[in-house]
């Protein structure tokens, strides 16, 4: 079935379009536009990502290649984010470069952008189901930015207190204060407090921001801590930043205040654990 | 459900530093405090990490230009992901290096941070790594981004040339090869060597290569490209994608290390863990 005009192999066709495979992301076509989705065999960064939006088809699926440094194989999500156009990265274990076909045959999604996960679209399916979702639903309204929240509840301890991941501090609600136990992704330093004292959660797991200048990152945990606040820091280097889920599945703590390290938290400690420990009671003195 | 903190809070705490012709430059210590008063025409320096987060919520206001901080980039990437959402909005931002400046300080980060990380925009007017915040800012307060639609950002550069007129040109993509690169220029260039940047080598026909190996991938798929030109004689290498982002063949050029070569190339003394730059030159010395 391939076009050897266009270098496209149409692997599905519906009435609302095609999801067609691409060797390259260069071979995406005017044809394409607001119709098929995009499985193409190159990296999911910028460059690409430039290429794909200019025909702005439907949907676009490329490589993560490892990510790699700065995060330059998945760079191009957050482009294509911007304009709207749901898109993510396969992992590249599963991948053969440069194959599209074989991609959109064996591969696994690795990474999303917002639109995309707004369509069902996940880390772990394959490209073939992430794909004909891609085809067959269409996107509910750009979210305003503050409702992009990503807030879960993980676990409700019988107290009644709850571990909530969420993108960041500024997204805690009133219902958090003295109750639940937040994950969240932006930094610890001091512009965080303000919003840490207001919130007044239970307990708190934010990012540690890469360190910074000073160890910056993570300053305002010895500053909330006065307000008996708990909390503890994830390095950023093993958890995404804006993204709390990330937090508490993959984060490793690097910091703690006094508060946290009385509930049993210790620097080293994966984030979850850290959360179940912070879920519980403050011990006597 | 009540509404998020974000949602009640009221103060926006800025602080203008410099103003002209009704462009100010304003630092603040949180991203979440750029607002309306910003937008068109000032340069904002907030001391928050421009991951994607917080460029949504700068990007709805459309300051003029946008200056961070890079949480040491993070996994992922997260710490700078929001300059290509900014890109793509045709928004100029930029980031300090994590430890040049305080997370959270916005005076700090405009008086004591150094650029690691900069978008297409922001480079268009003059950005660059290793420029203070001031400087940088100044800039995106003076210079008009003249591009801002959706497309194509060709960076090619000639970086050294041979007396014999061959000459070593750093690109982006080896589809942005020209007539004029057959059998006469080494293209130093960072998408991968898989099958379809093959077919790209095979017609551009340069004298040598450098492209990026793709994090290597399934069954070394990422350099399967090496084989291919071997077979015609095509020397090439790759660029390991652990030293240099793929897709920014001038960082390759700068910082970039080589992690696999062909016969031809080898053979012409090409090491493996030797700088691109490096490996660029032999490439393009006269053969026997």
């Amino acid at each position: 079935m391939t076009d050897p005009a266009d270098l496209q192999t149409v692997v599905h066709a519906s009435e609302r379009g095609r999801v067609v495979a691409l060797d390259s992301a260069y071979d995406v076509r005017p044809v394409n536009r607001d119709r098929d989705v995009a499985v193409n065999a190159s990296y999911a960064g910028v460059l690409p990502a430039r290429f794909i939006a200019q025909q702005r088809p439907r949907a676009a699926i490329g490589v993560d290649c490892g990510i790699g440094l700065d995060g330059a194989g998945i760079a191009g999500l957050w482009y294509l984010e911007a304009l709207g156009i749901p898109a993510a990265a396969a992992d590249v274990a599963t991948v053969e470069l440069g194959n599209g076909v074989a991609m959109h045959e064996a591969a696994r999604i690795s990474r999303v952008n917002a639109v995309a996960l707004d369509l069902g679209v996940v880390p772990g399916q394959s490209v073939r189901e992430a794909a004909l979702l891609l085809l067959e639903t269409d996107p509910p309204p750009p979210a305003a930015a503050s409702e992009v929240t990503h807030r879960t509840v993980m676990e409700t301890a019988p107290s009644g207190r709850s571990i909530v991941c969420t993108d960041s501090i500024a997204f805690g609600l009133p219902e958090d204060a003295g109750r639940n136990v937040l994950c969240t992704a932006g930094h610890t330093g001091r512009s965080a407090v303000p919003y840490l004292r207001q919130v007044a959660p239970w307990g708190f797991i934010c990012s540690d921001g890469g360190g910074g200048r000073d160890r910056s990152g993570t300053a305002g945990l010895a500053i909330v801590e006065a307000d008996g606040l708990a909390g503890a820091s994830v390095d950023a280097n093993t958890a995404r930043m804006g993204d709390g889920l990330s937090t508490y599945e993959d984060g490793v703590i690097s910091a703690c205040n006094a508060g946290a390290a009385a509930r049993g938290v210790v620097v080293g400690m994966s984030a979850r654990e850290a959360a179940g420990r912070l879920l519980g009671d403050v011990p006597a003195p | 459900m009540g509404q998020t903190l974000l949602e009640r809070e009221e103060e926006h705490p800025q602080e203008i530093v410099d103003e002209r012709d009704g462009r100010a430059i304003v630092i603040m210590d949180s991203a979440r405090w750029v607002d309306g008063r910003n937008t068109g025409t000032d340069v904002v320096v907030p001391a928050s990490y421009i991951g994607v987060l917080p460029a949504r919520m700068v990007a709805i206001h459309r300051p003029r230009g946008v200056i961070g901080h890079d949480a040491c980039v993070g996994k992922d990437g997260a710490g700078i992901g929001g300059l290509w959402y900014l890109e793509a909005l045709g928004i100029p931002a930029a980031t300090a290096d994590g430890m040049t400046a305080e997370m959270g300080n916005g005076r700090d980060l405009y008086e004591s941070g150094v650029l690691s990380h900069v978008n297409y925009p922001a480079e268009r007017c003059g950005l660059r790594p290793g420029m203070s915040v001031r400087e940088a800012a100044f800039l995106l307060r003076d210079v008009d981004s003249s591009d801002v639609e959706v497309g194509n950002k060709i960076r090619r550069e000639i970086v050294e040339e041979h007396p014999s007129g061959r000459r070593i040109v750093v690109t982006d993509s080896i589809v942005w090869a020209l007539p004029e690169d057959e059998k006469v220029s080494v293209l130093v260039t960072a998408g991968h060597t898989g099958r379809s940047g093959a077919k790209f080598l095979l017609e551009a026909d340069p004298y040598a290569f450098i492209c990026h190996d793709g994090g290597m991938s399934k069954n070394r798929s990422g350099i399967t490209g090496l084989d291919t030109t071997a077979a015609v004689g095509l020397p090439g290498a790759c660029i390991d994608g652990n030293t240099a982002p793929i897709g920014d063949a001038f960082r390759a050029w700068d910082e970039g290390r080589i992690s696999a070569a062909n016969e031809p190339a080898l053979a012409l003394g090409v090491e493996i863990g030797m700088s691109v730059a490096d490996a660029a030159r032999r490439l393009l010395a006269d053969r026997p």
